[in-house]
């Protein structure tokens, strides 16, 4: 078999996982008989795979900041090959996740987010403007795609489209929809216009991001401006990340606190970082992903974000340590 | 041979002659006094070893009692504020004894970071003047001097608050070490007290500070490199050759080898965040090509984070000195102190084109002198007012009109 076909076959295998993931039956084949022929296949067509398979043995994870300095893909990359880049500063080096087609993508984050929501013809808007090459801009746009009325209440340009604004809130009045947002995104629509009741049957779903906000508040304070603008909306989270294909979800608990669940086609785990090896539940290390929709490039990702698993399937995420550019000095040292 | 004073009279460092005064000998006596009660405050706030607080105030107690010290300026500022955001321990005692034996009515007030106001209380109860800690400042405009040592972030924050010509910003830096094989000097390499030294320079404060050291230089600054080079391979094409040669061949796989092994032996363990940050580097350096990773040590020709801790060292071969200047690239802007082997007998003149403020031999960039140019900026001129008193004599004569 050839490269290409070898990675077909694991494509369609994968499809096949994700479409029949939550039926009754359950998936179309061990999620373990999968992953052992897609690691396989992963050492032979990644270079870097292999690499670091040969450097550390077994089946080691990619680290994220891997992505920023080699194209970790099983395919050849040329300059028209697509890709999603992570978020960052001007003299920071972005992570490229390179594919070649969007199928797996979209089969992951469609079925993922009608399962947890079912959002059905439920009108979709978003805070967050339709970046390119944004993996988040990209899922986003798959959702507002397959519902019937949609809308981005922010463009590109720092401006709000008021008249979408008007829309949304003519249509929440009568029937419940969805809105996604960075959290600094909410908030400075919140600090903007102050209130924006919704049908307390809506979502809204915060994609994280603190980053930008000079003073964050505190999580139930958050929570308070979010109610006190939206009114008893329902709330949650979307945990993704541009390397990987997959994406979790989580429902704010009594405590205020996400409990943040995979969908069935991957796995997190929580690793030591000195050692690598898996932290039992209720002990934080470095969150670790298993995500077959990531059968093109790295299926096992590393993170350097910092989580705890809680015992029941679900994980707690804590962020990321502050980066070095923001560590302090000292005189002597 | 050069000498430091040396570097000092070609204008690479500001030492001045000065001895410590009355107050700042006061001041070490009382430290030394009482060094066990102090080691175990330190190792209470910090979670450092006994021992790596022992080696480290003692070394800072005898270095500071021999060298030199700033030069007193004839007038202070009379209000000073200094900000300690989140920096190692020895950096109270280091503002303190600075401002020992200054001259005027100086009010020293010192805001610390809320993990160390404990330590730092207890080094100013034996600090020969009053001084002044603050938990919150209501208005830093009060003060006629702010000097602030933190992050980035800290500083963009404080920046805000504080008028510009009263603000004296201590931000991110980080130091380089660079080993120098031309000249049949690469027998240096075998030397243990260069490993040792540069173990120490890494693990004494867990490279968390801007004179930690992170990154390595080792090849050659003369055209062609060391004829006794080539016998043993040390040119820096060889380290560059990829993919690497084994790690059996070669004395730079053999030196990063046992450089890895003194940093371990030396390592403490790290607090979590850096535990981190070292686990990121090491898995980026796995993955790439040209790189060779050893437990402490990475190997490599392409720059990587050169701003970053958790006792992993990286190093980078260089044909001549553009080539360091061009690994740092806009980090030259931040390196803060450059350590050296073999001293050279000049200064190489590369590294006025970096910020670098504190040259030194290695195993010594830890402990720099007081009247160090932090910043390059004279500690008499960060606390000093600039007054000039114009001599006595007759008045000059002015012209009633111009020529």
């Amino acid at each position: 078999m050839t490269s290409a076909t070898i990675l077909h076959d694991l494509e369609q295998r994968v499809q096949r996982f994700i479409a029949t993931a939550y039926s009754s039956e359950g998936p179309a084949e061990p999620f373990d008989t999968l992953l052992a022929d897609a690691l396989r296949a992963q050492q032979e067509l990644n270079p870097v795979y292999q690499r670091l398979c040969a450097r550390m043995g077994g089946w080691p994870y990619v680290h994220t900041d891997v992505f920023k300095y080699h194209p970790v893909t099983c395919f050849p990359v040329t300059a028209d090959t697509p890709y999603f880049q992570t978020s960052g500063t001007t003299t920071e080096v972005r992570g490229r996740k390179y594919y070649r087609a969007d199928t797996l993508y979209a089969a992951s984050a469609l079925t993922h987010f009608v399962q947890r929501f079912a959002p059905g013809d439920t009108p979709c808007f978003s805070l967050f403007p339709p970046l390119p090459h944004s993996s988040l801009a990209y899922m986003i746009a798959l959702f507002m795609d397959s519902a019937r009325e949609s809308g981005y209440l922010y463009r590109l340009g720092n401006t709000y489209d008021m008249a979408a604004i008007a829309r949304m809130g003519a249509i929440a009045r009568q029937r419940p929809v969805i809105l996604f947002a960075t959290r600094r995104g909410l908030y400075d629509f919140m600090t903007t216009f102050g209130s924006c009741p919704l049908n307390e049957d809506s979502w809204v779903i915060d994609t994280g991001g603190d980053k930008g906000m000079v003073n964050p508040p505190p999580p139930d304070i958050f929570e308070h401006r979010v109610h006190e603008c939206f009114g008893p909306v329902r709330r949650a989270g979307e945990y993704g990340m541009t390397e990987l294909f997959s994406q979790c979800y989580a429902e704010m608990d009594g405590d205020g606190q996400y409990r943040w669940s995979p969908p069935p086609w991957c796995r997190v785990d929580i690793l030591d970082p000195s050692t690598l090896t898996p932290c039992p539940p209720g002990q934080p290390g470095l969150i670790a992903f298993t995500d077959l929709a990531n059968v093109e490039t790295a299926i096992k990702v590393l993170t350097s974000d910092i989580g705890e698993l809680c015992g029941d399937g679900t994980f707690l995420l804590y962020g990321r340590p502050s980066t070095v550019t923001d560590r302090g000095c000292s005189l002597l040292c | 041979m050069l000498r430091e004073r040396d570097l000092e009279l070609q204008g690479v460092q500001r030492h001045t002659a000065a001895k410590p005064g009355p107050e700042l000998l006061t001041f070490l006596h009382n430290l030394q006094r009482d060094r066990d009660e102090l080691v175990d405050m330190i190792v209470a706030a910090t979670g450092y070893s006994v021992a790596q607080v022992a080696r480290i105030l003692d070394t800072f107690l005898a270095e500071t009692a021999s060298g030199p010290v700033p030069a007193a300026p004839e007038q202070v500022w009379s209000r000073v504020l200094v900000v300690l955001a989140g920096n190692t321990f020895v950096l109270p005692l280091q503002v303190l004894c600075r401002c020992a034996d200054l001259p005027g009515n100086l009010a020293l007030t010192l805001k610390p970071a809320s993990d160390q106001a404990t330590l730092v209380a207890a080094y100013a109860a034996r600090f020969p003047r009053p001084v002044q800690l603050v938990a919150d400042v209501p208005d830093y405009n009060t003060y006629d001097r702010v000097v602030v040592y933190g992050s980035d972030a800290t500083i963009r924050a404080l920046s805000a608050r504080v008028e510009p010509a009263r603000f004296v910003p201590r931000g991110h830096r980080f130091a380089i070490g660079v080993v120098d094989v031309s000249d049949g000097r690469s027998r240096l390499l075998q030397e243990e007290t260069l490993i040792a030294a540069i173990a120490d320079d890494v693990t004494l404060f867990r490279q968390s500070g801007c004179l930690s050291l992170n990154s390595l230089f080792i090849g050659s600054t003369k055209p062609g490199g060391s004829n006794e080079g080539k016998e043993h391979k040390p040119s820096a094409s060889s380290i560059s050759a990829a993919p690497a040669p084994k790690r059996s061949e070669g004395w730079a796989e053999q030196f990063c080898a046992r450089l890895s092994e003194a940093i371990a032996a030396r390592a403490e363990a790290l607090p979590f965040e850096d535990q981190v940050f070292a686990c990121q580097r090491r898995q980026t350096a796995l993955a790439d090509e040209q790189t060779q990773v050893f437990e402490h040590v990475i190997l490599t020709e392409e720059p990587r984070y050169l701003l970053s801790r958790g006792n992993l060292l990286t190093v980078y071969p260089f044909a001549d000195p553009e080539r360091i200047l061009a690994t740092l690239g806009p980090l030259a802007e931040r390196v803060q102190g450059i350590a050296l082997a073999p001293w050279p007998e000049t200064v190489p003149a590369w590294i006025a084109r970096t910020s670098a403020s504190y040259v030194c031999p290695f195993g010594r960039l830890q402990f720099p002198p007081l009247s160090w140019a932090e910043d390059n900026e004279p500690w008499s001129a960060v606390i000093g007012k600039h007054v000039v008193f114009s001599h006595q004599g007759p008045t000059p004569h002015i012209a009633t009109r111009g020529a």
